[in-house]
């Protein structure tokens, strides 16, 4: 089977910027990327995009302002999970053969006050969370010292990533994530994403289309897999609509087609960046990929498992090593491609072997993507 | 998050629809079972009880999930000031500001 690198990227700073700017920063992140690779858009046989907001297609456009060339351009919305979606297309337009170059462009900035998610019908995503924190003290006796753990091991994640959206100037500590306003009992304003813009760019391509990209650089990303699933029914449990997500349990189906394509187990991996959206989030997904036990994660999570040097100490991964979508932040649409950009890093100044991607879309969808770091 | 989904009043009861081969109901109501066989469900009237599944506080109001006795989970908001796992709650209707009537549950 071709080979898929993530060869480099670029990005603007996720943050607030004016509504209807997506377009200048879809251009900016573009243009960041092919430059990162040594190549033009001349040099791109298709461009995937992955847009949550606007809805409207505006890929085309986007794509007019890096050149106006003649390539196949794909605009895909899937919500949270739109980057990945995108990722997801232009891998298979590469397997297919239709392309060796593809830039997956994302971006995220409304062009309208319009809530997306309300208008949609489904509950606030925060009160949907804070509920999965509610049930999981009731049945667990998790503590919201634990979310907050998991929440200031990502804000402090996010510190050392320049395009990160919370970036503190101190470290973070739980204390402090306990004492920032409520927002969905137990969730506080700290352990939720922000609500913020940006844009990020990807160049896959296959081996032969490295040749077309002077400023590649070992090590690269190579994707392995890609899993894009949606829910199942589940029994009397399941509610079916006005969720923003469906069961948990998408994500465990997911990540496991992802990881035994890939021909990895759980342990295999080193780095993990998923859809911590709310902290609750990360902590339930850390069971459902395999790498603990209800119970056992929050004595894990206490002894710092999960956080930075995870891999020596407990032969676990690190989780949301930029921040993830709490520090980073969750500009629905590019977030896929940030998650490929730090999987990337990772490999080249951690020397992580195997990463991890995964992302939930309203409504609800999973999608993980399996790397593998390859030195030449 | 409850508008559009359907009820009937006089006694209140909100609609689902079940699968008679399988025996799963379904809120709010659906056509076809869930199983892709495009099998037709039938339309029935949920029971007006259930028990908190889950609760949090968001913006000024109770959200809840709660399960009803035919094995149907209902999201919705609640009407309660200190919400308990477990607890009976029960459908009630509400006038909205825009004078639509809707439906919560409450404590019972």
């Amino acid at each position: 089977m071709s080979e898929i690198f993530v060869v480099g990227g670029g990005c603007v700073p996720v943050g607030k910027y004016p509504l209807g700017s997506g377009r200048e920063l879809a251009r900016r992140a573009g243009e960041a990327a092919l430059r990162d690779v040594g190549a033009t858009f001349r040099d791109v046989d298709a461009m995937y995009a992955g847009v949550a907001m606007p809805t409207s297609p505006q890929a085309v456009l986007a794509a007019k302002d890096l050149g106006l060339t003649g390539l196949t351009v794909i605009q895909v919305i899937n919500a949270s999970a739109s980057g990945l979606a995108a990722v997801h297309e232009a891998m298979n337009a590469i397997l297919a053969g239709r392309a060796e170059v593809v830039l997956v462009s994302s971006w995220d900035v409304p062009t309208t006050k319009e809530d997306p998610i309300k208008s949609m019908g489904f509950l606030p995503p925060p009160a949907l969370f804070g509920m999965w924190a509610q049930r999981r003290m009731h049945e667990v006796g998790t503590k919201p010292e634990h979310f907050a753990m998991v929440a200031a091991k990502n804000w402090n994640n996010a510190r050392a990533i320049p395009h990160a959206a919370r970036r503190a100037d101190h470290v973070v500590t739980p204390e402090e994530v306990l004492a920032a306003p409520m927002v969905a009992a137990p969730m506080t304003a700290m352990m939720c994403t922000p609500w913020v813009y940006g844009a990020a760019a990807i160049v896959l391509a296959s081996r032969e289309g490295l040749k077309r990209l002077p400023g590649a650089r070992w090590p690269l990303s190579r994707i392995d897999t890609s899993e894009a699933r949606s829910e199942i029914y589940s029994g009397p449990d399941h509610v079916i609509e006005s969720q923003v997500v469906g069961p948990p349990e998408i994500s465990q189906r997911t990540v496991a087609a992802a990881l035994d394509g890939a021909g990895y187990g759980p342990k295999d991996v080193d780095v993990v960046q998923v859809h911590d959206a709310f902290a609750i989030e990360e902590l339930v997904y850390a069971e459902l990929f395999g790498y603990s036990q209800p119970g056992e994660t929050e004595r894990l999570i206490e002894q710092g498992a999960f956080g930075p040097g995870s891999k020596e100490r407990f032969g676990l991964p690190e989780f949301s090593t930029d921040g993830g979508l709490i520090g980073r932040g969750h500009p629905g649409g590019p977030t896929g491609v940030f998650q490929h950009i730090e999987t990337l890093r990772r490999f080249r100044e951690h020397g992580d072997r195997v990463g991890l991607c995964q992302l939930l879309g309203a409504g609800s969808t999973c999608i993980a993507q399996v790397a593998t770091r390859v030195d030449r | 998050m409850t508008d559009g989904k359907p009820f009937r009043k006089d006694p209140l009861r909100l609609i689902g629809s079940r699968d008679a081969q399988t025996g799963q109901v379904y809120f709010p109501p659906r056509p076809l079972a869930v199983d892709g066989s495009l099998r037709a469900t039938e339309e029935i009237e949920l029971s007006p009880q259930g028990t908190l599944y889950s609760w949090t506080r968001f913006a000024g109001a109770f959200y809840g999930q709660i399960d009803l006795p035919e094995g149907v989970r209902i999201q919705c908001i609640i009407e309660d000031e200190a919400p308990e796992i477990g607890a009976a709650y029960k459908v009630v209707t509400v006038t909205e500001p825009s004078g639509d009537e809707t439906w919560r549950f409450a404590r019972v």
